[in-house]
């Protein structure tokens, strides 16, 4: 009786307690499978949390891989005003150390944000001093969680709620040195103008997402961003653009500047058989640190942007084209007419001395308006419109540089007036940039054949390989080589006795130019009393290795090419030609430098920067031979660089060939490895500094 | 007290290796839920599970000394001073975290609607072995038995710890409905809880109405209320087939997954052993159960019959609430999983209940009749 009553009863429960245990499975086989990926999303979103990686910008260099521009690491206070409970107390404190007034600080905290900005880019004691508060407030909150442990309670403020986040800073540590040229960038660390613009793609670097692994406090628990930092760096520009021959130009030109108290220069360096710009200056100068400090027009490479009259520099493209229209011979004579010529009813052409009869020859080396109206007014309007396409005035370079200026051609074969025909042979109504000017020039030193302008040699990135290679790139055969030649003969008896330009010639060197005067259009009319004046030339005349052309806004006092920009023009060629050791006569020049890319070559890249032995320093750059040791042989162990600026740092570790990683500016403080220790294996080093 | 041999041959090793087996699995997940809960120099929590394994172990062959049909006479003197200790818990109780459900002894804090569980029990078999009634019961048998219900009832809701007063009610609903209940009489009681639950909504304190609330749409604040369900039901869930792995659940280990090492052990290892594993401590429980409810069947004598019954219901009912509470089929009310969760009263209760049914199974021959 009892078991039969039993077993009936208890296989009853066992089936209602079997029937729950079936509930529960079936419940897990819903959480795991049918909502299981759906719940795994929300774990991930939970625990792992994407923390963007601000990139870091590559570096640009000169030719020889010195830095131009480069990134160095501050840091910027940012804050979660949301974990911020107590904003007043935190902005009282944190005022004083970053230099700001706390209602400021409390403006910022109370925007409804989740993230802000207090400060960007502090100075290294500002950090110090944020890192030691830090310290103390973090200890002070895990004080007080830990007091009210278990009670989830949103009114306590949380450690991550303010941090200090490394950021990286542009540096330009040769401050005005190719400053418009190179340009500068936001405080996004993105390019805004200049180079770092036009290759901001580039430079800019790959933003990384750090996947981290947070715990329910929020706090990191893994991060991947230690591994990622190195793939956050853009690639490195390498220019054409040669340090050296830049700081001499810069140099030249200011002192000429100055000399003649002119508002402004411009000088471009070419070499002209590859169409490398070497130097590119201008005046006055632009510290793109501190680029806020300038107006907006500073900011603007006017080699490339600005169009100026060429002025009588102008006259050889005309003859060069007279020349290999054959229209003319060099030794037809032109009669100069004293000076004054009327064309027609139109309007009088004056020369500035008058001239009787004159060769075509002598039409250049004195310079003579009428003649080379003359001249023009024989080749034709449609000729002399085909050459100057030809010689690429009026079109843009190709440059790579943005907003390029087009220079101005008038359509002279539709054009009514005659005169402004006529004028255009001596270049008057007309405008063409420096840049144009100086590839234009280099036609006629590279056997006729126009050049497009490199800036950028090569863009590397961080592992050294080469990710853009730019070459050599001929436009077009111009004129013909015997044309090119005829005129450099005729450009160098400009320099020669009873020339305008004796004044540029270089003792010991040989020069084939032209000088110039524009009067600068103000308004509609030529100014009176403002000129541009210039020099144009090719050194040495015989085997041209350098195009240069140097042009003065506003000299006063004198405006006279041969006078104010000739001279600008000698200093610049002399110094650059011994630094590229070419030596002055009687020595046959003898190139080192891979400048010598032989036109009829143009398509062979230039040997890989490795394999080619930086041409040897003959020159000792005035500014930095005082600071910078002079390096008998290399080094061995690590230099002490205590105490030195980031210039002299980067200059004695750059002949050692190490790279090094600049943190803070002023004087350095701190290296890594110490002085004495062997060199880095990696030739990589740190280096700290802190200003005094 | 003379320990007979055939006793200590019908030592049932099966029900010991199930539960140590489970309580091994509960150790090795106590490792891994209790790696980010204690301090660097405090004990770590699976060693002090250990310890209490050890004296659970000891009482627990410390209740199969004795035999069980002794406890008919201790059973009511049991009952009412667990009664007593209730009223003493409402006095001078520790209050944690709004209620009042621990004594303080010395050095020890015990909670004593564990003992209440084992005390109505007790009561309840005693109260129907006395009886010896095999029909279905009428009104008037019915008062005693729910009095015996009632009274601990009250006073654990009092605490408040309104987990442990439903599994008190659940364990001796169990005992009541297995001796049987007549039909109408459960009609009517059904109908009548219905038409009175709207008094009892009333009669509940806030944060347990917040926890129904909660249980019907956890979303609604998923940083308060319902946190515990979101996070334990993202735990279990994105464990899938196989688990993520030893030490390796994203959810518990970063701590997202609150009283992992108590309430919600079960989620730490639904986690890290995915599908897979929680369906074999599923079994394992199941078997525990059916063995449980195999000692039930096989003693010839109605207090064996009763008392391994309500013990057996007791383990089922934790294991049900826990896990369905858990996995959000239940509310949450705070009852910890048996064998597994970290806690040394629940532990030594649970083990003190296995020896009792090691008990009964040991003497199940005993009876040359039985004893009606």
């Amino acid at each position: 009786m009892l078991t039969k009553w039993v077993r009936v009863r208890i296989i009853l429960v066992a089936a209602g307690l079997g029937f729950c245990f079936l509930a529960i499975v079936v419940r897990l086989i819903d959480l795991k499978f049918v909502q299981g990926p759906m719940l795994q999303e929300k774990a991930l979103r939970e625990y792992q949390k994407d923390f963007p990686i601000l990139p870091v910008r590559g570096s640009i260099m000169d030719r020889h891989r010195t830095e131009l521009a480069m990134s160095t690491f501050v840091k910027s206070l940012g804050a979660h005003p949301r974990r911020l409970p107590d904003k007043k107390e935190i902005s009282r404190k944190l005022a004083p150390l970053i230099g700001m007034t706390p209602a400021a600080v409390l403006e910022i905290l109370e925007r409804d944000r989740p993230f802000v900005w207090i400060k960007r880019h502090l100075t290294p004691q500002q950090a110090e001093a944020v890192e030691h508060y830090k310290a103390e407030y973090d200890k002070q909150i895990k004080a007080q969680r830990k007091k009210a442990k278990e009670g989830e309670n949103p009114e306590l403020a949380r450690p991550d709620a303010i941090y200090l986040i490394p950021e990286a800073k542009r540096y330009y540590p040769h401050r005005t040195l190719a400053g418009p040229l190179l340009g500068f960038c936001n405080a996004d660390g993105h390019g805004a103008e200049g180079l770092e613009r036009f290759f901001d793609e580039y430079i800019y670097g790959k933003p990384q997402k750090s996947l981290n692994i947070i715990d329910a406090r929020g706090q990191i628990v893994l991060s991947s961003e230690k591994e990622l930092v190195d793939e956050t760096i853009g690639d490195n520009l390498i220019l054409t653009i040669d340090r050296t021959i830049q700081y001499i130009t810069e140099k030249e030109l200011q002192q000429g500047v100055q000399k003649w108290h002119a508002t402004g220069g411009f000088a471009v360096v070419v070499a002209p058989q590859t169409g490398e710009v070497l130097a590119m200056a201008q005046m006055p100068p632009f510290d793109p640190n501190v680029f806020n400090k300038y107006s907006k027009d500073f900011y603007q490479n006017r080699n490339v942007t600005v169009a100026v009259e060429p002025g009588s520099t102008f006259k050889i493209f005309t003859v060069a084209a007279a020349l290999d229209a054959k229209v003319v011979k060099p030794l037809d004579r032109y009669h100069c007419e004293n000076g004054k010529y009327a064309i027609g009813n139109a309007g009088v052409i004056h020369d500035v001395h008058p001239y009787g009869s004159l060769t075509v020859a002598e039409v250049i080396k004195k310079s003579s308006n009428i003649g080379a109206a003359k001249i023009g007014l024989k080749l034709g309007a449609q000729k002399m419109d085909h050459y100057l396409k030809g010689f690429g005035f009026g079109q843009r370079t190709g440059i790579t540089y943005a907003g390029e200026n087009y220079g101005l051609v008038r359509n002279i074969m539709s054009s009514r007036s005659l005169i402004d025909r006529v004028t255009v042979s001596f270049g008057q109504g007309i405008t063409t940039t420096p840049i144009q000017l100086a590839m234009a020039l280099s036609a006629m030193a590279n056997d006729g054949i126009l050049m497009q302008p490199l800036l950028v040699k090569e863009i590397v990135n961080q592992k050294g390989e080469v990710v853009k290679q730019f070459q050599p790139t001929p436009v077009r055969q111009v004129i013909s080589p015997e044309t090119a030649r005829t005129i450099m003969a005729m450009m160098k008896t400009v320099t020669e006795q009873g020339g305008t330009g004796t004044e540029a010639v270089p003792p010991g060197y040989t020069v084939a130019g032209k000088t110039g005067t524009a009067q600068k259009v103000v308004g509609r009319a030529f100014s009176k009393s403002k000129y541009y004046s210039l020099f144009i030339g090719v050194t040495p005349a015989e085997n041209p290795v350098l195009a240069i052309v140097v042009i003065v806004d506003e000299p006063k006092g004198a405006i006279y090419g041969g006078t104010v920009a000739a001279p600008i023009f000698r200093e610049i060629a002399g110094q650059v030609l011994r630094f590229l050791g070419y030596y002055p006569q009687p020595q046959p020049a003898s190139p080192t430098d891979t400048l010598q890319v032989k036109h009829s070559q143009p398509a062979n890249p230039a040997p890989p920067p490795a394999a080619s032995p930086a041409p040897k320093l003959t020159v000792a750059l005035p500014a930095e031979a005082a600071m910078v040791p002079i390096n008998d042989g290399p080094l061995k162990k690590m230099p002490n660089l205590k105490g030195k600026t980031i210039r002299e740092v980067i200059a004695i570790l750059h002949n050692a060939g190490i790279r090094c990683q600049v943190e803070g500016r002023g004087l350095a403080f701190e290296q890594k490895p110490e002085a004495g220790a062997p060199l880095p294996a990696n030739n990589q080093c740190l280096v700290k500094f802190k200003p005094q | 007290m003379i320990i007979d041999r055939r006793l200590l041959k019908n030592i049932d090793w099966l029900l010991i290796l199930l539960v140590l087996t489970v309580v091994s699995l509960g150790i090795i997940n106590l490792y891994s839920a209790g790696l980010n809960q204690t301090g660097d120099r405090s004990t770590p929590l699976y060693v002090k599970q250990i310890y209490w394994l050890l004296i659970g172990l000891t009482l627990m062959f410390g209740m199969t000394i004795f035999d069980y049909r002794r406890l008919e006479r201790l059973a009511y003197p049991l009952y009412w001073f667990s009664i007593l200790l209730l009223v003493a818990v409402m006095l001078v109780g520790k209050m944690v975290a709004g209620s009042k459900r621990w004594l303080v002894l010395g050095p020890l804090t015990f909670q004593p609607s564990e003992l209440t569980k084992v005390g109505v029990i007790l009561a309840l078999a005693t109260h129907f072995y006395r009886q010896e009634q095999f029909d279905p019961l009428t009104w008037r048998q019915l008062i005693f038995p729910s009095l015996l219900l009632l009274i601990p009832f009250g006073l654990v809701v009092k605490q408040p710890d309104l987990g442990s007063a439903l599994l008190i009610a659940a364990v001796a609903s169990t005992m009541i409905l297995f001796v049987g209940v007549r039909w109408h009489i459960l009609a009517t009681l059904g109908v009548g809880f219905i038409l009175a639950s709207p008094i009892f909504w009333y009669f509940l304190k806030d944060y347990q109405k917040q926890r129904i609330f909660t249980f019907l749409n956890p979303e609604q604040d998923p940083l308060g209320s319902g946190y515990h369900i979101i996070q334990s039901k993202i735990a279990v869930g994105s464990g899938l087939f196989w688990g993520k792995g030893f030490l390796k659940g994203t959810q518990s280990q970063l701590n997202f997954l609150p009283e992992q090492h108590t309430d919600f052990v079960f989620s730490v290892f639904a986690e890290e052993w995915g599908f897979v594993g929680s369906v074999v401590l599923i079994i394992l429980y199941l078997g525990l159960i059916l063995w449980g409810l195999h000692i039930a069947r096989a003693c010839r004598e109605r207090l064996g019959n009763l008392l391994a019954l309500g013990i057996t219901a007791m383990v089922f009912w934790q294991i049900f609430i826990n896990i369905s509470m858990v996995t959000g089929l239940l509310p949450v009310v705070g009852i910890p999983l048996p064998f597994f969760s970290y806690g040394g009263s629940s532990l030594v209760a649970n083990f003190l209940g296995i020896g009792l049914l090691l008990n009964i199974k040991m003497r199940q021959f005993l009876f040359a009749k039985p004893t009606l």
